[in-house]
């Protein structure tokens, strides 16, 4: 002690530099654009928002009726609606996924209007039916429908990726254990398996559907697979999602979208955290780049005007909202979603993302307590009319 | 420096051999009497916190050791630094203290740092908090490495009969809890956005804190399952209560209540006590001050903090008189039996005033230590009242608080 105050007497203290900085460029927050959130809560706090550890929305959706369907995980898993409407702009938690822990990115609508689901952990991989046909929100009062339990497509398995064929009226999905790719046809109420992606557990839980109907999914070392729906065929392709040399044992595509801008399929892996995109057209596919060094691109979403948002995150990260610019090519940090409206809130972690009507961005929170994000990207500045 | 004040004297105590530090935020008493103090730096660059000891019966301040450099951590290592030791200084019966360390200070030679700019910078970013206790008698440090991964703790409490401490982390706002035995570490989840100060614990060893509400949230001893309590921190009447975050809390001489203030807008007091149902909240109004003053915009205006029992069973705090044309913060005393108010004095010594007090404790014989933040170098303020004799103790280890 004596020698440590004899020390001290004697120690050349560090200096603060002189402080000539802007704190504006400084700012870590989305600024490009506006961002808000809402809770999982009526409008007007009329009621308690979805409670902690059973509000991790892990699934978003559009509605044919422009209402924002999300599903949760946690403790239990909640189906809700989000109405972007001047009578009620809030949430409806419809209720309770009955046997689910957890509905990840499987939520789609069907050409009815009709939300699908699948339950991704739990008692039971059933899928499910949500009727939207009674969903309003007003003054007079909050209504939705019920959610219908149906069938379980591959016994003793759950269900890790769903999507809709309006062209087939048929789902296409993914089970969690032995990678079966199945399809589930509407109207027979009747499931075929039509292959296994990859015995070793070795693939990735996501589908795409391209413009023309075909279906993309990716296996071992993130290769990827084509399902012809004309031909009724799986074909192995020649391509890889990308990763960091010598890492494709640990690649697996994390989000997909495909982009009716360009027609290209855009992909994020993890856990490099790379961006990518195929033009299934020329089967071309390149690496557009790294966002953040956070290692997962959980979610994303094709802007109304052919931009693609995503997040670039992990869990316990820091997440930050990003875009590219399929036109100029350009990779673009966002920032970090941070708001004060609904509810002051820093966003730190996401699962899930869709693009409303209006081409508003939705993001699902997935933390303990969690809200929807809504990012309005700016419009831009119309040039002059010269005559 | 000394000066009169009401029914004692205070005396303002320097941490001059620490010129650069300014900010004392860790304050605590030992089971052993001596006082306990965290000097932290976290506007200048490359600093760590220290630990100091005041000894109340021979009135010396002792430096007893540099935290940084015994974790691992130099502070010139170009890391945001192992700056502080914020409400994270907990005595425990065995002697030891608990403790984690905090985030905020910049790397060496930069002007400023913040954890979201930083968060995937491995040479710049903070690296977590280390739990660790602190040995008195040997001035040893037993590091548990990091809990909270790149995050700082900004309070703490200790739970002797399970061995269990209780935290929260900043920026991401997660309660934690530490096994001390089994050096288990477990990651409760996020309880909001803004960071409470401060987590308390009952007679059974459930933990308190609030949400962004200031609802009452409570972790269970047993499962460490967090509810939130239908009891809220008072505000006014137009107000939500958004910022209503624990700032501090103490008990109540018979152990009964506890009284707490908000970090933010208000500066309301107010007294809880757990032990019937969801628990019983009541609002002791603002702080102090004139009745119709309002909300203020800023933050960090009226500055109550401070809260410790004096020998007298009254409630002393520190608050910032907002509302005078030069304003000071004064130590106010409360009788919680009749709701008067009086100042015991100002902490203005000539050119000097503390930008805010940050926490507050006794000594057995009753003295009372108020830790300053916001100056260089920093210290803490001792009011000493007439009655109190060195032969004579008036507090004992029941009377200490394990949390910070």
């Amino acid at each position: 002690m004596e020698n440590l105050e004899k020390e001290l007497e004697k120690r050349k203290w560090p200096e603060r530099p002189e402080l000539n900085i802007n704190f504006r460029k400084y700012n870590p927050y989305v600024t490009y654009g506006r961002v808000e959130n809402r809770s999982l809560r009526l409008f007007q706090s009329l009621s308690e928002p979805i409670p902690p550890e059973e509000c991790a929305i892990t699934s978003l959706c559009k509605g044919k009726n422009r209402k924002i369907y999300g599903a949760t995980s946690g403790k239990k898993s909640h189906l809700f609606y989000y109405s972007f409407s001047p009578e009620g702009d809030g949430v409806c938690d419809i209720g309770i996924i009955e046997g689910a822990k957890s509905v990840k990115n499987t939520l789609c609508v069907d050409k009815k209007g009709q939300i699908w689901g699948g339950i991704s952990e739990g008692e039971k991989g059933n899928l499910f039916l949500y009727d939207t046909s009674k969903d309003h929100m007003g003054e007079g009062g909050t209504f939705s429908g019920e959610i219908k339990i149906f069938l379980e497509p591959v016994p003793g398995e759950f269900i890790v990726s769903l999507i809709y064929d309006e062209d087939r009226n048929v789902l296409y999905g993914i089970s969690s254990e032995s990678g079966y790719f199945f399809i589930y046809d509407i109207e027979k109420n009747e499931v075929l398996i039509k292959g296994q992606i990859d015995k070793n557990k070795l693939f990735s839980s996501v589908l795409v559907r391209d413009n023309k109907g075909n279906i993309y999914f990716f296996g071992q070392s993130c290769q990827m697979f084509k399902y012809s729906p004309e031909e009724d065929k799986i074909i192995p392709l020649d391509i890889y999602a990308p990763t960091l040399a010598g890492r494709a044992f640990y690649n697996r595509v994390q989000s997909i979208c495909f982009n009716e801008y360009d027609r290209f399929i855009y992909g994020g892996v993890s856990p490099d955290g790379i961006l990518f995109a195929f033009e299934p057209e020329t089967n071309f596919l390149r690496m557009i780049g790294r966002i953040t060094p956070e290692r997962d691109i959980p979610c994303l979403t094709v802007g109304n005007d052919g931009t693609v948002y995503g997040i670039s995150g992990e869990k316990d990260g820091m997440a930050h909202l990003f875009s590219y610019d399929p036109e100029t090519y350009s990779l673009n940090d966002l920032g970090l979603l941070y708001t004060t409206i609904e509810i002051p809130w820093h966003g730190y972690e996401f699962s899930s993302a869709c693009t409303g009507h209006f081409g508003e961005i939705y993001l699902g929170e997935s933390d303990r307590i969690s809200h929807l994000f809504i990012y309005f990207p700016p419009i831009p500045r119309k040039k002059k009319i010269t005559t | 420096m000394k000066k009169e004040a009401l029914e004692g004297e205070i005396e303002y105590f320097c941490f001059d051999k620490l010129p650069k530090h300014d900010s004392t935020w860790g304050l605590c008493t030992g089971v052993d009497g001596n006082i306990y103090i965290a000097a932290c730096g976290e506007t200048t660059g490359g600093l760590s916190v220290f630990i100091l000891r005041y000894l109340p019966d021979i009135e010396k301040l002792e430096y007893l050791i540099e935290v940084g450099p015994e974790l691992g951590e130099p502070p010139d290592n170009g890391h945001a630094t192992q700056s502080k030791i914020h409400y994270c200084l907990i005595p425990g019966s065995d002697g030891l203290l608990y403790c984690s360390t905090h985030a905020s200070g910049p790397p060496v030679n930069h002007p400023f740092w913040r954890p979201q700019n930083t968060w995937d910078d491995e040479n710049v970013r903070f690296p977590g908090a280390f739990i660790f206790t602190y040995d008195p008698k040997k001035n040893k440090i037993n590091n548990f490495g990091i809990g909270p991964k790149r995050e700082g703790s900004r309070c703490l409490a200790y739970d002797e009969k399970r061995k269990k401490l209780y935290g929260i982390t900043w920026p991401r706002n997660h309660l934690y809890v530490y096994y001390i035995e089994s050096r288990k570490y477990i990651d409760l989840g996020r309880i909001g956005d803004i960071n409470p100060q401060a987590i308390f614990l009952d007679k059974f060893g459930n933990a308190y804190t609030t949400d962004d509400y200031g609802f009452i949230l409570k972790i269970d001893a047993e499962t460490n399952e967090i509810k939130k309590l239908k009891v809220k921190c008072p505000c006014e009447n137009y107000r939500y209560g958004w910022h209503n975050v624990t700032y501090d809390v103490v008990p109540s001489p018979d152990w009964k209540w506890f009284y707490g203030t908000d970090w933010g807008y208000e500066s309301r007091l107010w007294r809880f006590t757990p032990y019937e149902g969801d628990g019983i909240m009541e609002d002791l109004g603002r702080a102090w001050g004139p009745a119709d003053f309002k909300t203020d915009r800023s933050l960090e205006r009226w500055q109550v903090r401070g809260l410790v029992f004096g020998a007298d069973k009254k409630l002393y705090f520190a608050m910032r008189s907002g509302w005078e044309e030069e304003e000071h913060t004064y130590i106010i005393r409360l009788d919680t039996k009749t709701g008067e108010r009086e100042k015991v004095c100002s902490l203005t010594f000539g050119d000097h005033k503390p930008r805010a007090i940050a926490s507050a404790t006794f000594d057995f014989y009753g003295n009372l230590y108020f830790a300053e933040a916001g100056n260089a170098p920093t210290g803490m303020y001792i009011y000493r009242p007439k009655n109190v004799r060195k032969d004579k103790k008036l507090f004992s280890w029941k009377d200490v608080k394990l949390w910070g």
